[in-house]
């Protein structure tokens, strides 16, 4: 079962590192910022959506870092 | 100088100059650029939510600068505002001296030769089945015939 949460490594208080789960050829990893809010989230996680329907980027790895993006706002609600 | 410290020298000066900062490279050649903000600047740095969207990116081992799917999406997330061009340009220029570092030299296979063995007359010495055609007067490189061996 893949669980996008294993791909991520915490840098500092604001940046994670996405580590990507497949093996494709492009990026290997991307340093994220888990502290955008409002229209720069909504801006960022279309771009990667995008890139996904161009194939630039895996579903799985587009999991992880959206997932990366959103992780203060899931530790705000919990 | 070896290419592997010439990236080691070029690391080293992006470092100095604030351009990045770290580069790791990983035991399997793996390399990781880092462009998040200095300590001394993170103290006067503007909210988090206003610091860039992505600030570090990792490249495999086997990877080109130029052209191939790096570029691509590097290219797609300058264009999409995710991703600062100067981080681009020095990605580019890193993997490209990284790459050198990772192809191994072909000079030697270019200036080696097998030595040909001579007779004392200096012409050539034949092999044995070379030999035997040549003495037959049957062109080795010209023959016709159903496939089967003489």
């Amino acid at each position: 079962m893949f669980d996008p949460e294993e791909y991520i490594q915490p840098l500092d208080n604001v940046y994670v590192v996405c580590n990507n789960p497949v093996a494709d050829g492009g990026l290997s990893a991307i340093t994220v910022n888990t502290q955008l809010t409002g229209e720069k989230l909504r801006t960022f996680q279309e771009s990667i959506r995008r890139m996904v329907l161009g194939k630039l980027f895996s579903p799985k790895f587009a999991e992880v870092i959206l997932l990366a993006s959103e992780m203060s706002r899931n530790t705000r609600c919990a | 100088m070896s290419s592997t410290s010439d990236l080691a020298n070029m690391v080293g000066s992006l470092v100095k100059s604030g351009a990045v900062a770290a580069l790791d490279v990983k035991p399997d050649g793996a390399v990781h650029l880092d462009f998040r903000a200095n300590e001394q600047a993170a103290n006067d740095a503007p909210p988090s939510a206003s610091q860039p969207a992505t600030a570090g990116f990792g490249v495999p081992a086997q990877s080109q600068a130029n052209g191939g799917k790096i570029k691509a999406q590097m290219d797609a997330m300058v264009n999409a505002g995710i991703m600062d061009p100067t981080h681009r340009d020095t990605m580019n220029a890193v993997l490209q001296q990284h790459h050198q570092s990772q192809t191994p030299s072909t000079e030697h296979l270019q200036t080696e030769k097998r030595p040909v063995a001579k007779d004392t007359s200096g012409q050539p010495v034949l092999g044995q089945h070379t030999a035997k055609l040549a003495a037959a007067n049957i062109d080795p490189f010209n023959q016709v015939g159903n496939g089967n061996s003489r």
